[in-house]
């Protein structure tokens, strides 16, 4: 747990409104795309039109210690059901109505055109409790006048389903899954959507139900009414404690994203989510190395890796002298033109948390 | 001490005493010839150590634990053994080197919920005497332990070695020179245990492995200059060069399982007979990654290219120069 001082809280709590870079060079995409051409920015040409997309990135989670799951006696259904009943302990104890609420709150000041969700939890405990993140969001947003109007696009992971006896008898039913969830405003035109899971997953039994941390990205291709084409990717990689996996998936969703860029006629792709990797290192450096060619906005904007830039980790719910500490969330793109603004939104009421992540949210301009 | 020194006076004067008659030391026609040698063998072996910078920079990234801090290696003390026949200046020997080098790791603490324990705020140092000790609880249900990992290389490279030497003094003094070819045998042993600590703590593991590199060619020169006291005995310096590698390390035996280690290091948490070490390496400075796993897929190595990085098959390069100091005895079978 980090202590920082309320006074450095209260200025992370400012919003970063960074602008950019309008004199610099060209990210445009050459016809046969050779991948170290598309780094950078540069001015509209003349006789062009331009289009911009606002999009959000949020990692929606706080204080969930699932990864300690892995180390229990996971073929003990009495240890199993104090695990789940200790996780669910924490999870109600995050206080998920209000931080759905105030990340509402967030989303409503912060208009975005696609909001790019991770962690996206259901939790579903015994034959009546059932909350849903998303679920929740959306009509936490119609309560406060935020817009209404989405279409969704899901990818749900890591399903687990348990019904298990404690030594009395007592019955612990949980049903529970995360992902990914694109909300897109209506408005934009969703040309095509998909999603894949990762070939390189941690895989783990409990009471020898086969479960696993498995992880995938989404991919939506939408059109802005200036009618500029846009790919975007959402994901939440592994861990940083597994490096191996973090690189791995890092290099499948490269592959994946280049793979659409070769087949995508005009327009601008953008890679956001929780990358779990510092700068340069393992998944996002596979997407940002001299090879891959994704330009990571942050520096673009002129923010260096430093507090000011930092999107995680807050280590309790609760606590308002805690503060970032590492920047694991990213905004990448190319064949753009500009970066119309960038932001990070930190999401500390009160003492309350409504992320261990901030939202990060970038207004990207492409000339077509 | 004394009297040692006493016997081996008496026994150089006795035997300079029987070439009195202008004998030299090398008047038998064949023979036989054996050496013992103990000396120093250098070399880069530059793929091992990045695969100990691999494990340092993997531990290093992994919440709740310390840097796992690893020297690089680059020889080892040797010793070697030698039995040939020679005709006259030349000989013919079989020689067998053989390394040892060990490397132990016990202070490697994990802590899962260490972030929310105030009792180790960021950065602090964490030991596993820490979350060993007793009473030592993890908050939050949470569970930490230690693990202790050892490893011995053994290495044994065999050459076959044909020399030619040149005799001077009476043939007190020689001279030699030589080459080999043969191969590199050889496996290294890893053990890792682990102790789990904290509330319904998945039970401690043990698993040992043992990593085969394959049969690789070892070529050899060297040259040699010593001094024969006796018939039968003589005392000599040889400095030397060798070329020899690993094309790749292997698990040929595996017992138990780690689950930790497992998860960290393979494409799963299982390890299994037949895996290969693989550094995975990358072009943007985050350093190399080590990974035990079957072959990639084309199409892995293809994304891994395209985002700049390659599987690289761990591979191990002893080439380098070694220098012994020898005892060497003879037994000449057939006089002129």
């Amino acid at each position: 747990m980090r202590h920082i001082t309320s006074k450095l809280t209260s200025l992370v709590l400012c919003l970063l409104a960074l602008h950019a870079c309008s004199d610099s060079t060209s990210v445009t995409k050459p016809a046969t795309k050779p991948i170290k051409a598309n780094v950078g920015v540069q001015a509209v040409q003349a006789g062009t039109r331009t289009d911009s997309l606002t999009v959000v990135t949020l990692n929606m989670s706080v204080g969930w210690q699932a990864e300690d799951l892995v180390v229990k006696k996971l073929d003990d259904s009495l240890v199993v059901y104090t695990a789940m009943k200790d996780l669910y302990t924490q999870y109600k104890a995050t206080l998920p109505s209000l931080r759905m609420m105030i990340q509402a709150q967030a989303l409503k000041a912060h208009p975005a055109d696609v909001i790019a969700l991770q962690e996206t939890q259901v939790m579903m405990a015994g034959d009546t409790e059932s909350f849903s993140f998303v679920d929740t969001l959306l009509a936490d947003l119609a309560t406060i006048g935020g817009p209404t109007d989405w279409t969704i696009v899901r990818q749900n992971l890591n399903p687990i389903t348990l019904n298990v006896p404690d030594s009395v008898g007592n019955r612990m039913k949980l049903n529970f899954w995360e992902g990914n969830v694109f909300l897109i405003r209506k408005g934009l035109t969703v040309l095509d959507s998909t999603s894949a899971i990762y070939n390189k997953a941690v895989n783990f039994s409990i009471l020898a139900q086969p479960v696993g941390s498995h992880r995938g990205y989404e991919k939506i291709k939408v059109r802005t009414p200036g009618g500029a084409t846009w790919q975007v990717f959402n994901t939440h990689l592994e861990v940083e404690l597994l490096s191996l996996y973090n690189l791995e998936q890092g290099q499948e969703l490269n592959s994946a994203a280049w793979d659409a860029w070769q087949a995508l006629d005009t327009g601008a792709q953008v890679v956001v989510g929780d990358l779990n990797s510092l700068t340069g290192k393992g998944g996002v450096g596979s997407l940002t190395g001299s090879s891959s060619g994704f330009v990571d906005l942050w520096p673009l904007a002129g923010v260096k890796d430093s507090i000011a830039g930092w999107s995680c980790c807050i280590g309790a719910p609760q606590g308002s002298t805690q503060n970032y500490d590492r920047r694991i969330d990213y905004i990448l793109a190319r064949n753009f033109v500009r970066v119309a603004n960038m932001e990070r939104i930190s999401l500390l009421q009160g003492e309350e948390w409504a992320s261990d992540h901030a939202m990060l949210r970038a207004t990207l301009v492409q000339q077509f | 001490m004394k009297n040692l020194l006493k016997i081996i006076s008496v026994v150089y004067l006795l035997s300079l005493s029987a070439f009195a008659d202008g004998d030299s030391l090398f008047s038998e026609k064949w023979g036989v010839h054996v050496t013992w040698a103990g000396g120093y063998t250098h070399y880069d072996a530059k793929d091992l150590n990045d695969v100990m910078q691999a494990l340092e920079h993997q531990s290093s990234t992994a919440a709740g634990l310390n840097q796992y801090e690893v020297g690089s290696f680059h020889g080892h003390p040797m010793l070697a053994a030698t039995i040939g026949v020679y005709r006259e200046a030349w000989e013919l020997a079989l020689e067998l080197e053989f390394w040892v080098e060990d490397f132990h790791q016990s202070e490697i603490p994990f802590y899962m919920n260490r972030d929310l324990d105030p009792r180790f705020p960021a950065h602090a140092h964490i030991s596993c005497s820490d979350v060993l000790a007793p009473g030592f609880t993890p908050v939050q249900g949470g569970t930490a332990g230690c693990i202790q990992a050892e490893e011995v290389f053994t290495i044994v490279p065999i050459t076959l070695q044909l020399s030619r030497h040149f005799s001077f003094w009476r043939d007190r003094v020689w001279l030699g020179v030589g080459g080999g070819a043969g191969v590199l045998a050889g496996n290294a042993k890893l053990k890792v245990q682990t102790e789990f600590v904290g509330k319904d703590a998945r039970p401690n593991d043990t698993m040992k492995l043992t990593l085969y590199p394959g049969v690789n060619p070892v070529f050899k020169v060297f040259s040699e200059a010593g001094v024969k006291p006796l018939r039968w005995l003589g005392f000599s310096l040889q400095g030397g060069y060798r070329w020899s590698g690993m094309k790749y390390v292997e698990i040929s035996e595996k017992k138990g399982d780690s689950f930790l280690f497992g998860l960290a290091l393979g494409g799963d948490s299982k390890l299994s007979k037949g895996n290969r070490a693989y550094l995975i390496r990358t072009s943007n400075g985050q350093g190399d990654i080590l990974v035990l796993r079957d072959a990639p897929t084309t199409a892995e190595v293809t994304q891994a290219k395209l985002a700049g990085n390659q599987y690289s098959l761990v591979k191990g390069d002893f080439s380098g120069w070694t220098i012994e100091a020898k005892v060497n005895l003879w037994w000449g079978i057939h006089s002129h």
